[in-house]
Order: structure tokens, then C-alpha cells, then sequence
């Protein structure tokens, strides 16, 4: 009987082992590289605060990350057509600015008024800079470039040069509403996430992204309108800029016009961390992700364990190239 | 060749929508009459033109340009406003612009406590007075005269405030300013004079939010957690940045809130005395500090004698008399500016630079 | 003589999957040495180990006697091995005599480079091919064929001794081969070895010494060029036997289905008429540059046409937008076929359905499992050979993604077909595949316009051929002509503004 167990037991051990092969389990170590990375990370930081790994930790690093992640959901789309959003920093403080100026002057119950122009405002800048980069063939590093002097300029146009303050305490609904205990805004971005990991894998739209940033060429040929399909992602962008501009605001209460600057560096360090190519084509929203949670926990983190601001610099830059070093590795492992 | 015409199409468009622009924001300010100043003393003490250049534009300085406006238009002087963007450079070359535009005097608020030697050599040169206002350089000799808070005292005050509150012992966190700007250089050494009288406070951390309140808000949020229940207040060099570790005790639903004590009572941060979230401040009236250094700068410009330094010493502020400056800051600031030239030649006079009545 | 190389027993895999097994020849000084075989048999993996790009798992490698182990592109190019990839690689913003020279500048002892005189030796070296290219002209002005050329030419000067020439005559045109060719035996001549590979029977019996044959990783035949015979290497390439390449016609409907009236490409330029019948293949010959390629593509309105008109059927196209083309039932496979193709990132099935995705949809999102029947189908028509529909199109060898783009436009109402180029660098077995594609779509119907500088295929599988020479048609042969032995020559002729031989 015991006989009989004793085969079984080996027929499966070596059933396991020719699936699992050594090398098999390399690669998907190394497939997987950036999340462990991660994980090795995160497991670092809990062993040296133990509040790290706390529901309350969870819920700071959440709605600190939200703006962010919206905008660099924003700038993944956009990157994978083979484009960038220099923007999205001015198109935030845009956002943020003119949603303070009007919940100023608006009455309570119309404040989702100001919310909905601040938006409009972003999605138009995005709009701007689809047609643009589309019709008039501008390279879209200068366009965006041009976006960013432009809403910054009318960002502060806005408030006369200086934040605008006082606002009223129920635009904080926004950013401080809480649902089971984590802020609107944190379901906000996990939801948008969702949405449009959905739509890149499985809509049309998602698969002329990838056409459109793969071969653009190829994609005309076939029939892709890649003008529509570019104004599209740029728009896409403008409008998560708008919002996270409108969250970030309704979160500290005011709207200063210096909002902003260098999330788009942040936003595009993320997506190419996640393992997209700036060529375009290539790169997921999970991906972006990935990135995403990788820079808000090392400034967690590093917070957490009383690391000097300069120091938390260097030590971003170094674990960010390394991650990256780590990803191309493992591609050309694949290909040579 | 039909790309290169839509690309010089486009060009020839945007070339001449720039020119148009740059025409329409000139032409807004293009005064009736332009007289440039020559040489500083003996000029005519009419029109005069005085370039302003702060280090940004934050809520102090929005509220300070009001008042000097307030003060500008009393005297009939032009002010030519900039905001450096707490970038060194482009402060330096906003000067250098100033100095070719034949300006009468220069205000400065300087980025940096090292900087600007160059251009301040330039302006001396063309003739042209420069005043500090707010903050100023480590090497002041080419400053005629500048007007600056006593951010030691204030740093001192705010921590006493806070010492005062704990009963001389007590955890706290610092939240700073952008690291090497006089101000914050100046209230943390204040704040330290203080602490040193207090060996039951301990500091836990101390760190800079660059006065913003988004920083300021995550900083908090990290620290929150990593000395969970362990903080007992938190001294924040600006009331800005006081807000956003408010925000931030609030997310985490802390209450009661922690204390906190801030700088420069602005009106969010009178507010938030005024509701109890905020135990004090140390009031830095931008109306009333900047309009002092325009009226310094006139006084050069016209030949006047000044004093090298006037000294805004900023008062505290708590619940019980924050409703007397609430009215100057925040409710009845029309009110207020109206009075601010009758005022300021008072201060200048008395000397009490931060009198408000 | 010691060989100037010795490969003994090469092996290499890529990610545990053998690429190359036990590779063993020799190659003599001035020997001309033929290398047959399907793609994806191995050809390029070779010539990479042996420019040092990449590095084998075993096997040695004597270059005069010399044996190394260590190769890498630095050693090989001193060594005397260059290399004329498959894959052209120049410098499309320089111009063609920087091209020629990077890496070896002409300069003058401060250091400066002497453009005059390396203007006036790149303008030589061209010559020496017969060739009028303008040494200043950009590199990106060339089309492909004259890139080729150029790359030719560069390999060619800098006194390489062993020459591996990967494809080189895939791109152009029958009588320029013959050009190449004399540059071929002048090499040899003067003691340089040559490997390449080739697609062309005709090439082998005119050029090599010797064919080496591989299959699926392995070396399969090795013998002097006299013993080979093409039918006995076409059979150690693909594994059995093959029989006649091109199949037998159809005959054509009755109804046009295709007119072009008038067609005029560019302002001043000339006009082009002609008319394709349902069920007729209509060829374009003509020399490289000739405008066939523009005539397709303005047809399919990724060219802006000046004047004139297409009609599909009854119906009139609207020209200028290849959205438009495609709903009135025009299908193209371009001749760029990795530019203007295939997203290569993209797996067989996104691929397959791009041109009709909107077939697939529903409130913007695709129907996954209709699509994938769909392109099931079709690329079961074309005979796909991959291991998936869900791998990326890029990892298929050229052949299969020559199937893809064809294969996407079946199973709709495609009504015309425009193919131009379509077996470029395509090996002999999937060759035969696509013609009979073809030939099975031209019998359902459709009418077919197809552009080709290979007068076999021209030859073999048209119902008329209309000769383009400078964006005008310069003549017709029709079926019989076609059948005539002067054929070959008359396309010739009229390619290069010749008058024809009369039967």
C-alpha cells in the first residue's frame, strides 16, 4: 500500500519538476522583476518600523499617491502612442486654480459647477494639444512644452499671481470624504486604474493605442485613424490632469498656482519604470502601476524611517535606475 | 514642399500672435507719462517707477503687494511686479531687467541669502537704490536700506508659544522652510535659543515641507505613523504649512487635533485660531511690512534720510486677541488699506514698523 | 591553401530552443560559396556568430588558421570578415558618401575631415558599380533597392576577405543583379571569399562554386555547384519535393472591377489608365524607381493623387483615405512589409483583425471570440504556420508575416487586391503558398493588381503585364506574348525605354 503512495508521490514531485524547471523559474522571477523588487522593498520598510505595514500608513500613502496616480494613468496612454504630456503639471495647477476661484464664488449646492469647469478647463489643454501634436505634425515634446508655459501662465493669471485661500469647507468634500474608511479620491484612482486597464486590453480604442505607438505607418494603412486615435490620448490626459488638480486643491483647502510642478517628470518616471517604451507601443497600465507604488513607498518609507530630504533623492534615483537596469536586462536575456 | 509651407505658415502665425500679445500686456501697463530717473538723490520725487522682485508669489507676499498698491496709488508711484519662483536665477535676471528699464529704485525679497552680488553691483552703478524687503543678503552693504521681520524673535515666540502650551515637556516635530532661505535659517535658530531652556522637549523630527501645504500634509501623514501617538505638537516655521499638518491630523482622524503653533497669520491661519485648530501664531502682516518698503524706497529715492534697518517685530497672536486682527487681515481689509498710508508714515516716524492702529 | 574559414560543429541555442546543431564547413579564398535554405533555418544566426555579434554555445571558429575564442565584432571586422546584412541599417539623415565613410574618414593630419575628396572617391566607388547616384544625395532618398546597393558597395571597399552577403539581390531588379554579379567575380578574382544567401536558382548555377543547403538548424547539403541541381536543392530546403511553383491561372469574369482613368500623381506629372477585370491578375513590371509602387499607393489613398479617377466596380472611390479604400473592398499588402505592415508588437490576431475591426465590436469593445474565429479563419486559408494566434507577429519569419498581411483581408467583401512586391525575401517553400493565394483569390473574383520586379512571377502568374517606366505605362503583353520565349527580354526592354522584339 505504502508501496503505492511512495510512486504517486514521486510521479508528481517529478511531474512538478518538469514544470517548474530551474530555468523556468528564473524567468518568471526575472519577468516579474520590478514586482519583487517591490515587495523586497516593502518588506524592508515593515521590518524597520512596524507601523509601516499599518491600515493608517495604508490610507496616507493611498491619498498621497491618488493625484499622481491619475495623472500618470494619463501620461501612459499618451506614452504609448510614442508621444509625451510635458503638461500635465500646469494643466494640475490649472485645474486646481480655477476650481478655488470659482467654489469662492459660487454657492454651496453649485460647487460640482466648479468642478466640472475646472475639468472641462484640463480636458480642453488636452484637447489643444492633440490637435496640435495631430494636424499640425508638432513634434509632441515642444507642443506639451508649449502647453506647460501657456497653463501655467493661466494658472496664475488666475489668482493674480498668488494662491488662492479660504476655501470654502465644503470643497473639501472632495479629497476628505470618506467611504469605509479611505478618502473619495483613493477609489477615484483605483477605479480609473481598473477602467483603463479594461479599456487598453480590450477595447478598440486600447488596441489603436498600441497600433498607432507600434507602427503608425502600419496602423494608416490598415485603416486606423491615427489623428483621432492621438487627439484622443492627449485629451485623455488633460482631463485626469483637471481632475487630480481639483483633488489636490479640495485636499489642503486652497489653490496655489505653483501646484504641480514636476509631477509630469514624476508621472513619466512611473510609466517608464512600469516598462514602457518612450518609442511608444510598448507598456501597460498595470505596469504604470507597478511603477507608481514603487516611488510612493520609498517616500513613505523613507518618511517613515526620519530619512533627511536629500538623502531620499539620492536614494530614489538609485533604486529607480536600478529597477529600470533590471527590466532591459531581463528583455535582452530574452532576445539574445 | 507642401510641408515646409504649413511649417512656415505655422511659424509666420505664431510669430506674429507672440508679437500681438506681448503688445496687448504692454500696452495695459504703458503709463501716461515715463520719466527715468538718473542719478538716485536729487530727482524729481514725482511718477516714479520702482521694480518689485520677491522670491515668489506665496500668500504673504500676494497680501503684501495689496498694501503696497494701496500705498503706490496714494503717492502716484508705478510698480513694476515679478515673482522669481524661489529660482536664483531667474531673480538675477529680473534685476538685470529692472536696471535696463531705467527703474527709480528696486524692492527685493532675495531667493537666496548669498546671491545677487553682481546685480546689485549693476544697480549701483546705474544709479539705482535697492531695498530689502522681507528677507534679505548675508553681505548687505550694497542695500540702502532694508525692512525685515525679526524671524529669531518669531521662531523664539512660536516655540515659547508651544513651551508654554506643553508645560515644558513634550514631543514635537519641526516642519521647516526651504533649507538656506534666511527665514527658515532664522526661526530655527530661534526656535533652538528656546529649546535649549527646555530639556523635557524633545524634538522627534525635524524636517522642511518648503512651506507648501501638500508637503507639509504628507510629511505629517508619514510622521503620524511612524511615532504613532508619540507626538505631542508640532511647530510649523509658516502657517501654510501648519494647515497642511492640520489636514493631515484630520485624515488620520487625530482628535483632539495636537497643537500647533505657525508664523506669519495669514488669514487661513487666523481662521484656524479663531476655530481652535491652531494655539498661535506670530502675526507678519504683508500689507503693512511691504508697504514700510516701498515707503522706504521713496524716502531714498527722494533724497530722505533712512535708517539702515527697520525691524518688523511680529506680534503673537492667539485665541484671545485674534479677533482684533482678524478684522485688519481678513474682514475689513478695504478698511484697512485705506488707511495704510496714514499709517505707515506713522510706523516710519515712530518706529514700531508693526503697529496696526 | 588554408580555407580562409573553418566552422566546426557550431551550436547555439536561445532560451533553451537550438537554433544551430553541429555546423561544419569550409570556406576557400575566393571561393563563392552559396547559402540556401528556408527562413528561420538558420541563415542569419550563422552570419551573426560569425561577425562576432553574437557568441555560439560550442563549436570552434578558425579564421587562417587562427582559432578563436573569443569573436566579437571588433576582431571580426580586422580579420577581414564584413558583412552585408539582410536588414539594411544606414544612416538615412547622412548623405550617401558619409554613409560610405563613417568609420573610416578621410582626414587631413589636423584631423578634419576632407569632404571634397571623399566625395569625389564615393562618386568613383559608384561608378565602378555602373551607378549615378548622386554621392550628396541623402540616404534616405534612395528606396530600399539603392540602399542595398550602397550597403553593397561599402562592404565592398574596405577590403574585407570574407564577404557574407545576406540576401543581396532580394531587392533588386533582374538586370542590376546581373551588375552585382560582375562586382561578384572581380571579388573573387581577386582572392575575397564570399558566402550569401539567396533565394534564386538562377543565381546559384550562375555565381556559386559551391552550395551549402541548411534545414532546421542543420547542414544538410554540401556540394560543388555543377552536382547541385536546383530541384535537388529546393529538396534538401524544404524536405520534399516541390512541385511546379506557379499555378494554373483562372480565367478571368467578365465585369471590370477595378478602372483607373486618368490617374495623375503629381502636378505636371504623367497619367496612368487602366482597367483589371474580376478574377484577372494584372502585373506592374518595371525597373526599381519605376513609380509602381506610387501608382498602388495612390490608388489606395495613402498617396494624395493630383487628378483623375478610381472606380471600384460601378462605384466611385473617394481617394486620399485609406479608411475609404478599405470600406469600398480594397485590400493592400505594401512593400514595406515591416514599415507599412504589421505592428510587430501586437500578436497575429490583433493584427489579422485591424483592417475590419469594426466588424468586431461592440459599444467600442472587441468581441474577442468572434474576432479570433474570423482571423481563424482566414489565416487558416493562407496556412499560417505559427505555434499560436496569440504570439506577436514579430516573432514570425518573413514568409508568415507576408501571410498575415495578405491573409487579413480575407473573409470580407474585398473586391480588389493590390500587392506590391509581395515575395520579396520570402523563401521558396512559403512562396509557392502565397501564389497560390493569390491565384485562389483572383479565381474567387477578386481583381488583382500586382507590382513585381521578379520576371519569373511576373511571368508565371499574370493574365497581362503592363510595364511603368518613369509613372507611365510604356506597354503591355498580354497572356500569349507572355508565353513567348522573348518575354523576359521585352519586359526588359520596355522597363528601360527600349522598343520591343517583335515574335
Amino acid at each position: 500500500m505504502s508501496e503505492k503512495l511512495e510512486t504517486k508521490a514521486t510521479s508528481i514531485i517529478e511531474g512538478f519538476r518538469e514544470k517548474w524547471t530551474t530555468a523556468k523559474i528564473v524567468d518568471l522571477l526575472v519577468r516579474n522583476s520590478l514586482l519583487i523588487v517591490i515587495l523586497l522593498v516593502m518588506v524592508y520598510f515593515a521590518t524597520q518600523n512596524e507601523r509601516f505595514a499599518s491600515l493608517g500608513n495604508l490610507r496616507a500613502v493611498l491619498i498621497a499617491a491618488a493625484p499622481f496616480a491619475l495623472i500618470a494613468l494619463g501620461q501612459t496612454i499618451v506614452i504609448l502612442t510614442g508621444g509625451i504630456d510635458l503638461s500635465v503639471g500646469s494643466v494640475v495647477a490649472l485645474g486646481a486654480m480655477s476650481a478655488a476661484w470659482l467654489s469662492l464664488r459660487l454657492p454651496p449646492e453649485q460647487l460640482w459647477l466648479a468642478i466640472l469647469i475646472a475639468v472641462i478647463l484640463g480636458t480642453i489643454a488636452g484637447v489643444i494639444n492633440g490637435l496640435v501634436i495631430a494636424y499640425l505634425d508638432v513634434p509632441p515634446f515642444v507642443a506639451t512644452l508649449g502647453m506647460l508655459t501657456a497653463a501655467s501662465g493661466f494658472a496664475y493669471v488666475i489668482g493674480g499671481g498668488a494662491p488662492i485661500n479660504g476655501l470654502p469647507a465644503e470643497f473639501a468634500i472632495i479629497a476628505n470624504a470618506k467611504i469605509f474608511g479611505f478618502q473619495l479620491p483613493v477609489y477615484m484612482m483605483l477605479g480609473s486604474f481598473i477602467i483603463m486597464a479594461l479599456v487598453m486590453r480590450y477595447s478598440a480604442f486600447g488596441l489603436r493605442v498600441y497600433a498607432v505607438g507600434g507602427n503608425r505607418t502600419a496602423a494608416e494603412v490598415a485603416g486606423v485613424n491615427a489623428k483621432r486615435t492621438l487627439v484622443q490620448v492627449y485629451t485623455l490626459s488633460g482631463f485626469f490632469a483637471g481632475i487630480s488638480g481639483v483633488v489636490l486643491a479640495s485636499r489642503v483647502g486652497s489653490g496655489p498656482p505653483s501646484l504641480g510642478v514636476g509631477y509630469e517628470l514624476l508621472a513619466i518616471a512611473a510609466v517608464v519604470i512600469g516598462g514602457a517604451s518612450l518609442m511608444g507601443g510598448r507598456g501597460t497600465v498595470w505596469g504604470t502601476f507597478l511603477g507608481l507604488i514603487i516611488i510612493q513607498t520609498l517616500g513613505n518609507g523613507l518618511d517613515i524611517m526620519i530619512v533627511p530630504a536629500y538623502w531620499q533623492n539620492v536614494i530614489n534615483g538609485v533604486v529607480i535606475v536600478s529597477a529600470v537596469a533590471v527590466d532591459v536586462w531581463a528583455n535582452r536575456r530574452r532576445t539574445r | 514642399m507642401k510641408k515646409w509651407n504649413r511649417r512656415g505658415l505655422l511659424l509666420a502665425t505664431s510669430s506674429v500672435a507672440a508679437l500681438v500679445l506681448a503688445g496687448c500686456a504692454t500696452a495695459a501697463e504703458e503709463p501716461a507719462t515715463t520719466t527715468s530717473a538718473a542719478a538716485g538723490a536729487a530727482t524729481e520725487c514725482t511718477d516714479l517707477r520702482i521694480g518689485v522682485s520677491p522670491y515668489g508669489m506665496s500668500s504673504f507676499i500676494a497680501q503684501g503687494q495689496e498694501g503696497m498698491e494701496a500705498y503706490a496709488e496714494a503717492k502716484g508711484i508705478e510698480l513694476l511686479w515679478t515673482s522669481a519662483e524661489n529660482d536664483i536665477a531667474t531673480q538675477a535676471s529680473q534685476i538685470e531687467t529692472f536696471i535696463n528699464q531705467g527703474v527709480d529704485a528696486i524692492i527685493i525679497a532675495p531667493v537666496g541669502a548669498e546671491t545677487l552680488g553682481p546685480q546689485l553691483q549693476a544697480a549701483a552703478d546705474a544709479g539705482i537704490p535697492v531695498v530689502a524687503v522681507n528677507t534679505t543678503l548675508k553681505n548687505d552693504s550694497l542695500i540702502i536700506s532694508s525692512v525685515l521681520p525679526d524671524d529669531v524673535a518669531a521662531g523664539a515666540q512660536e516655540m515659547q508659544q508651544m513651551a508654554d502650551h506643553l508645560g515644558g515637556k513634550g514631543n514635537i516635530v519641526i516642519l521647516q522652510g526651504p533649507l538656506g532661505s534666511s527665514p527658515e535659517l532664522d526661526r530655527t535658530a530661534g526656535i533652538n535659543s528656546v529649546l535649549a531652556n527646555y530639556p523635557d522637549i524633545n524634538v522627534l523630527a525635524i524636517e522642511t515641507a518648503n512651506w507648501s501645504r501638500v508637503e507639509a500634509a504628507n510629511l505629517m501623514a508619514n510622521w503620524l505613523t511612524s511615532f504613532d501617538g508619540q507626538i505631542d505638537g508640532v511647530v510649523s516655521e509658516n502657517d501654510d504649512m501648519a494647515i497642511g499638518a492640520i489636514q493631515a491630523m484630520k485624515e488620520a482622524a487625530i482628535s483632539p487635533l495636537l497643537p500647533v503653533v505657525g508664523i506669519d497669520g495669514i488669514e487661513d491661519g487666523l481662521r484656524a485660531i479663531e476655530a481652535g485648530e491652531m494655539i498661535g501664531t506670530s502675526l507678519q502682516h504683508g500689507r503693512v511690512q511691504l508697504a514700510a518698503g516701498l515707503a522706504v524706497a521713496e524716502r531714498v529715492v527722494c533724497g530722505e534720510m533712512v535708517e539702515k534697518n527697520y525691524v518688523y517685530t511680529m506680534p503673537p497672536v492667539n485665541a484671545d486677541n485674534v479677533a482684533s486682527y482678524i478684522g485688519n487681515v481678513v474682514t475689513d481689509t478695504e478698511g484697512f488699506l485705506a488707511r495704510i498710508p496714514e499709517l505707515i508714515e506713522k510706523n516710519l516716524a515712530s518706529g514700531d514698523i508693526a503697529n496696526e492702529n | 591553401m588554408a580555407p580562409v574559414l573553418v566552422v566546426k560543429a557550431l551550436e547555439k541555442s536561445f532560451a533553451g530552443v537550438p537554433v544551430l546543431k553541429q555546423i561544419t564547413f569550409n570556406v576557400e579564398p575566393g571561393e563563392v560559396v552559396a547559402l540556401a535554405g528556408e527562413n528561420g533555418a538558420g541563415k542569419s544566426t550563422l552570419f551573426k556568430i560569425l561577425t562576432g555579434q553574437l557568441r555560439p554555445d560550442r563549436g570552434a571558429i578558425l579564421v587562417d588558421g587562427q582559432n578563436l575564442d573569443h569573436l566579437d565584432t571588433k576582431i571580426a571586422r580586422e580579420l577581414g570578415i564584413g558583412i552585408v546584412p539582410q536588414e539594411l541599417a544606414p544612416y538615412p539623415e547622412l548623405a550617401v558618401y558619409e554613409n560610405l565613410f563613417v568609420g573610416r574618414e578621410l582626414k587631413s593630419r589636423l584631423g578634419l575631415l576632407k569632404r571634397s575628396e571623399m566625395i569625389s572617391e564615393a562618386k568613383r566607388m559608384l561608378e565602378v558599380f555602373g551607378l549615378s547616384i548622386s554621392p550628396t544625395a541623402k540616404m534616405k532618398s534612395l528606396s530600399t533597392a539603392y540602399t542595398q546597393i550602397v550597403e553593397i558597395v561599402k562592404a565592398t571597399t574596405w577590403g574585407a576577405k570574407l564577404l557574407l552577403l545576406d540576401e543581396p539581390t532580394s531587392s533588386i531588379p533582374e538586370h542590376e543583379v546581373e551588375r552585382l554579379h560582375e562586382i561578384v567575380r572581380a571579388l573573387k578574382g581577386q582572392g575575397v571569399a564570399m558566402v550569401y544567401t539567396t533565394h534564386r536558382m538562377s543565381e546559384i548555377e550562375q555565381l556559386a562554386d559551391r552550395v551549402l543547403v541548411m534545414r532546421d538548424g542543420m547542414l544538410i547539403m554540401d556540394s560543388p555547384a555543377a552536382e547541385a541541381t536546383p530541384e535537388a536543392v529546393i529538396t534538401s530546403m524544404i524536405g520534399r519535393d516541390l512541385g511546379n511553383l506557379f499555378p494554373s491561372l483562372p480565367k478571368p469574369g467578365k465585369n471590370i472591377g477595378l478602372s483607373v482613368e486618368d490617374l495623375v500623381l503629381e502636378k505636371g506629372g504623367p497619367s496612368v489608365s487602366f482597367e483589371v477585370r474580376e478574377g484577372e491578375i494584372l502585373s506592374l513590371g518595371g525597373l526599381v524607381g519605376a513609380g509602381r509602387t506610387e501608382i498602388i499607393e495612390t490608388i489606395y489613398g495613402i498617396r494624395k493623387a493630383e487628378s483623375g479617377l478610381v472606380k471600384v466596380g460601378s462605384q466611385l472611390l473617394q481617394l486620399g483615405s485609406p479608411r475609404k479604400a478599405i470600406d469600398s473592398g480594397i485590400a493592400i499588402v505594401p512593400e514595406d512589409r515591416k514599415g507599412a505592415g504589421l505592428i510587430l508588437q501586437r500578436s497575429i490576431t490583433e493584427n489579422g483583425g485591424l483592417p475590419r475591426l469594426k466588424d468586431y465590436l461592440f459599444a467600442g469593445f472587441v468581441r474577442l471570440r468572434i474576432r479570433k474565429q474570423a482571423v481563424t479563419k482566414s489565416m487558416d486559408k493562407v496556412a499560417l504556420r505559427s505555434r499560436s494566434l496569440d504570439q506577436a507577429a514579430g516573432t514570425l519569419s518573413g514568409g508568415n508575416q507576408q501571410k498575415i498581411v495578405i491573409g487579413r483581408w480575407l473573409g470580407g467583401d474585398t473586391k480588389v487586391l493590390l500587392l506590391d512586391e509581395p515575395t520579396r525575401g520570402v523563401d521558396v517553400g512559403a512562396r509557392g503558398e502565397i501564389y497560390t493565394i493569390i491565384r485562389d483569390l483572383a479565381a474567387s473574383g477578386l481583381s488583382v493588381v500586382l507590382a513585381s520586379s521578379d520576371t519569373p512571377e511576373l511571368i508565371g502568374l499574370s493574365h497581362r503585364v503592363l510595364v511603368v517606366r518613369e509613372g507611365r505605362i510604356t506597354g503591355e503583353l498580354k497572356r500569349d506574348e507572355l508565353d513567348d520565349v522573348s518575354a523576359q527580354e521585352n519586359i526588359f526592354r520596355l522597363s528601360s525605354g527600349q522598343e520591343i522584339l517583335n515574335a
